[in-house]
């Protein structure tokens, strides 16, 4: 990314998740459990561009090699949270914005015009867009929370990292006479991470040093996704293995920059 | 005054700019917009206070501690417990979207009858005026009543196996699956006591001889959590890189029927290494004349496709590990695994003396009994349902009058259809409890609905694969959403009507009993804790060899069967359980090279596409002697070259949209056989033949 078109900037608080690839058996639980917290509709069809949205996928990765010598990986991809936000610079009515407390990438759909410059813009395919109204089988919008918005037809829509429970943790901080602005390391965590069965979402402050991943995002083994944009993601993955660790970035092939 | 030319255009624009200093066309754009988007079918989320509930999920294995969010009483969300040891925090995708099956479209929502085709709806009252003139009209008569029970460890068991037993049957049977067959070659095979248990926790190494431990098999939730603790080295050995093989620390390709010989040739390291290992295990010697004759090197080479040193380095890091623990059992969490399995992966756990101990197995005691004249959950476990439909189809023995279904969908999830079909149409009168319109369900004469879980009183003691004696209560968390009923408590009602005495004047009551039999703090049970007690069951008559053991071993299957390509069936929990069907948020989670349109993957490596002269993307049919499937085709590295990877959990024909139509049942491919020595019915994977329909997109 070219410098003119960084919009980077530091924040007291950079919330962000280390997710440990080597430990993620690819069960769904996170993407379920965002789908109930933030009022993602069901939908009658499997994976479908059109019809299912999603904020969180589980991809399967492959090491490409024939058996017995191929190996597998599960991906959990939520919205990055850049620090360098490659969607806020092209949204023209300021819907996204990366102003917000802990630097998590906004996404205000009343201001949402459906133009979806920000859906080209992302690299990592995080945004999603609402073609049909949200429906829900009769009774089952009973189910729906009040965390966020229903979302119309004609909206941008990603992960905001759990963003009510941020705002939720601040609160409950501010109650017992706390600084909201240094929550205690599981005070605030995404549905994905809470859910987890392996704990292989680790959720926290990157920039507190008191959190898991602080030091999780310094091990040798942690990368993120397309680094080489320059969108300094605020999600890092974990992985022993080096194909895992290739795969993050789109190398050429025998490119021996990174992974080896 | 006449108004000329110049004057009316004079009016317009002065009409014109008057109006665009007004408000009003501003007002009118803002109203447009508003008003378009407003659309009514757009869902409004009421707020409201926002409160924890403690629950117990209940749709299947595994089962553990919940926490519900509700809002003004209304639960939205599902989450896993911290506070109970089974969950620690973490849940698994059907129970994380367990709220909104509590609103299912295949929910049931008021008692049915059969009527005309069809189903009428049905008072409450009058649907159990209809079951108790069954239930008296058959009381005296011997075995003409029979029950099936998918929940393994609730105490409404008792009361089903009670009241059969005042009406003068014993023909009680739990669904089919791990918990069964190791409950048979435990007690019945090697003469064991108490049931198996897996101390995960406590182990260095695990071997997973098959089982998928960290998605389908025993309590998974809990499996995950302790893995990713970093407590244990896990191993896998099977014919797929499934969830458990992709993040353990080496996957050991093994056909699924060459398992149990993989642990007849560990074991035969084992005492070659250890001569003194077992001594003091009955049968012990005999063992170890028939590994030595039938499981040589060259032998174990043969039968399981490993070499050599794969199988020394194995036994070695066996023998090396301070608290190794070998699991075997099924593939897929079903009815897979054989008494042989079972048999020689037990073995090797003793031979480990990995037996009571920290990390090893535990013999864990029986659940108290609290219902009045209910045989003990040893006698519950002692039906072979698989054995009992052959012989009811094959005509050997006669139908029951009636037939009682609880939580329990055996239309579906039953293998050989053909012969499961005939069988329960052979029952002139069946009656489903289940909360939704499964395939069982939907071909039963009356339907008395059950609460869902999170609507009722419930409880588990002791979930398959724990590794310790545990018990926890669920309590209602909504109020009944549709006009269903608590079913145990209809059966302590029918008990009365019978003019029989259950001892209990609720399932509440019930449940209260059996914690204080227990020891157990009932507060503390409702507000979500977990009673547990690590007492074992010593062992007495524990035998490594007898003649069943012999037949049993003599006739181990080695794979003659009439194709070539092994089949392995998969279970994942976002496709159901054999209780429940796909759940609307499991539905989108399927990705692309799992199921396109309404059809379903299958996965198997080049090589053995190649083979079969097909590709990715082809139409294929996959055919056994049993029946066939019509599925696509997905390249996996990850799966045994001559081996066809299927999932479970598809081609519904009843339940809703999110379900019915989506792929084919695999369950048609399967078969029953009948394991000789042991005498138990099981369905091993058989060898499928795969044919091209549509050739590679």
């Amino acid at each position: 990314m070219s410098e003119s078109m960084q919009i980077h900037e530091e924040f007291e608080i950079k919330w962000g998740m280390v997710i440990d690839v080597d430990k993620c058996t690819g069960c769904g639980a996170c993407q379920i459990a965002c789908q109930a917290e933030n009022n993602i509709p069901p939908s009658t069809q499997s994976f479908d561009r059109l019809q299912s949205l999603h904020w969180l996928f589980v991809y399967k990765l492959d090491n490409g090699l024939p058996y017995p010598d191929s190996d597998i990986a599960y991906l959990p991809r939520p919205c990055m949270q850049c620090g360098n936000p490659s969607c806020v610079t092209v949204c023209p009515v300021v819907a996204t914005t990366k102003e917000e407390e802990g630097a998590i990438v906004s996404q205000i759909y009343p201001r949402c015009i459906g133009c979806r410059y920000c859906m080209a813009a992302c690299p990592y395919h995080s945004r999603v867009f609402n073609w049909f109204d949200p429906q829900w089988p009769k009774g089952m919008e009973k189910t729906l929370t009040p965390y966020a918005s229903v979302r119309p037809r004609g909206v941008v829509e990603k992960c905001t990292f759990c963003h009510h429970r941020f705002q939720l943790a601040k609160r409950r901080a501010r109650a017992e006479g706390r600084n909201p602005h240094h929550l205690r390391e599981g005070e605030y965590v995404t549905a994905c991470a809470e859910a987890c069965p392996t704990g292989a979402i680790v959720f926290g402050d990157l920039k507190n040093s008191h959190h898991r991943v602080h030091q999780l995002a310094q091990s040798e083994y942690a990368f993120r996704l397309l680094e080489r944009l320059g969108t300094d993601p605020q999600v890092y993955y974990l992985s022993r293995r080096s194909w895992v660790r290739r795969q993050g970035d789109n190398h050429v092939q025998k490119d021996q920059q990174r992974g080896e | 005054m006449a108004l000329d030319r110049r004057g009316f255009l004079k009016f317009v624009a002065g009409g014109v700019i008057g109006t665009g200093l007004t408000p009003l066309p501003w007002k009118l754009t803002d109203d447009i917009s508003i008003w378009t988007q407003n659309w009514p079918w757009i869902a409004n989320i009421p707020d409201g206070e926002l409160r924890p509930a403690p629950s117990l999920v209940k749709l299947g294995q595994p089962e553990y501690g919940i926490r519900i969010t509700t809002v003004e009483g209304r639960p939205i969300t599902a989450a896993g417990n911290p506070d109970h040891p089974l969950s620690g925090g973490g849940i698994d995708p059907l129970a994380a979207s367990s709220v909104q099956l509590l609103h299912s479209p295949a929910r049931i929502r008021e008692p049915m009858k059969r009527s005309d085709g069809g189903f009428q709806a049905i008072s409450r009252e009058e649907a159990i005026r209809l079951l108790t003139e069954k239930l008296s009209g058959l009381k005296g008569q011997r075995d003409q009543v029979a029950c099936v029970s998918g929940d393994e460890t609730s105490s409404a068991n008792e009361i089903l196996a009670g009241l059969l037993r005042d009406v003068g049957s014993e023909r009680f049977f739990f669904h089919p699956g791990d918990t069964t067959m190791y409950h048979h070659t435990w007690q019945k095979l090697m003469g064991g006591r108490g049931h198996i248990g897996f101390d995960l926790a406590g182990a260095d190494l695990v071997l997973s001889l098959g089982p998928d431990l960290l998605e389908s098999w025993g309590n998974a939730v809990s499996h995950q959590r302790l893995f990713g603790e970093n407590g244990f080295r896990l191993l896998y050995a099977g014919p797929v890189q499934n969830s458990t093989a992709v993040v353990a620390e080496r996957w050991i390709p093994v056909h699924g029927n060459a398992l149990g010989h993989l642990a007849l040739a560990l074991i035969h390291h084992v005492l070659q290494q250890r001569p003194l290992a077992g001594k003091n295990l009955s049968g012990v010697d005999d063992l170890a004349r028939y590994v030595r004759r039938n499981s040589s090197q060259i032998q174990a080479q043969k039968k399981t496709g490993l070499s050599q040193e794969t199988i020394r380095g194995l036994a070695r890091e066996l023998l090396e590990a301070k608290r190794p623990l070998v699991i075997p059992g099924s593939l897929a969490g079903g009815c897979g695994a054989s008494g042989f399995d079972l048999y020689c992966g037990l073995s090797l756990n003793l031979l480990l003396g990995r037996l009571n101990t920290a990390g090893g197995l535990q013999c864990i005691p029986e659940p108290p009994k609290v219902v009045r004249g209910a045989p003990s959950w040893s006698e519950m476990r002692q039906g072979d349902l698989l054995s009992e439909l052959r012989r009811i189809a094959e005509g050997s023995t006669s139908a029951p009058e009636l037939m009682l279904f609880y939580e329990s969908n055996p239309m579906y999830s039953l293998p050989d259809k053909e012969l499961t079909h005939k069988a329960l149409e052979a029952v002139p009168y069946k009656v489903s409890f289940s909360q939704f319109m499964d395939e069982t369900a939907a071909s039963c004469d009356l339907l008395l609905p059950h609460h869902y879980f999170l609507e009722r009183f419930d409880d588990a003691f002791t979930p398959f694969s724990s590794p310790s004696a545990n018990y926890s209560v669920a309590q209602p968390v909504v109020d009944p959403v549709h006009a269903t009923q608590s079913v145990p408590d209809l059966l302590l009602d029918l008990y009365r009507e019978l003019a029989l005495d259950p001892g209990h004047a609720s399932y509440e009551a019930l449940l209260k009993e059996k914690a204080r039999i227990l020891g157990a703090d009932w507060k503390d049970l409702l507000s979500g804790g977990m009673w547990h007690n690590s007492t074992v069951v010593s062992q007495s008559g524990l035998e490594l060899w007898n003649d069943r053991i012999r037949r049993m071993l003599d006739k181990s299957r080695d794979g003659t069967d009439e194709y070539q390509v092994h089949l392995v069936p998969q279970s994942n929990r976002k496709t159901g359980t054999p209780q429940t069907a796909i759940p609307p948020f499991g539905l989108k989670t399927l990705r692309e090279e799992e199921l396109e349109g309404d059809t379903f993957f299958v996965r198997l490596n080049r090589q053995t596409a190649r083979k079969n002269g097909v590709g990715e993307g082809s139409l294929v049919k996959i055919s056994s002697p049993e029946g066939a499937c019509r599925a696509r085709v997905s390249l996996d590295e990850g799966v045994m070259t001559d081996a066809v990877v299927i999932p479970l959990g598809f081609g519904h024909t009843d339940w809703d949209e999110f379900s019915r139509g989506k792929g084919d049942n695999a369950q048609r491919l399967f078969g029953i056989r009948s394991e000789p020595g042991s005498g138990m019915a099981y369905c091993p994977s058989p060898r499928v033949r795969i044919d091209k329909i549509q050739a590679a997109r």
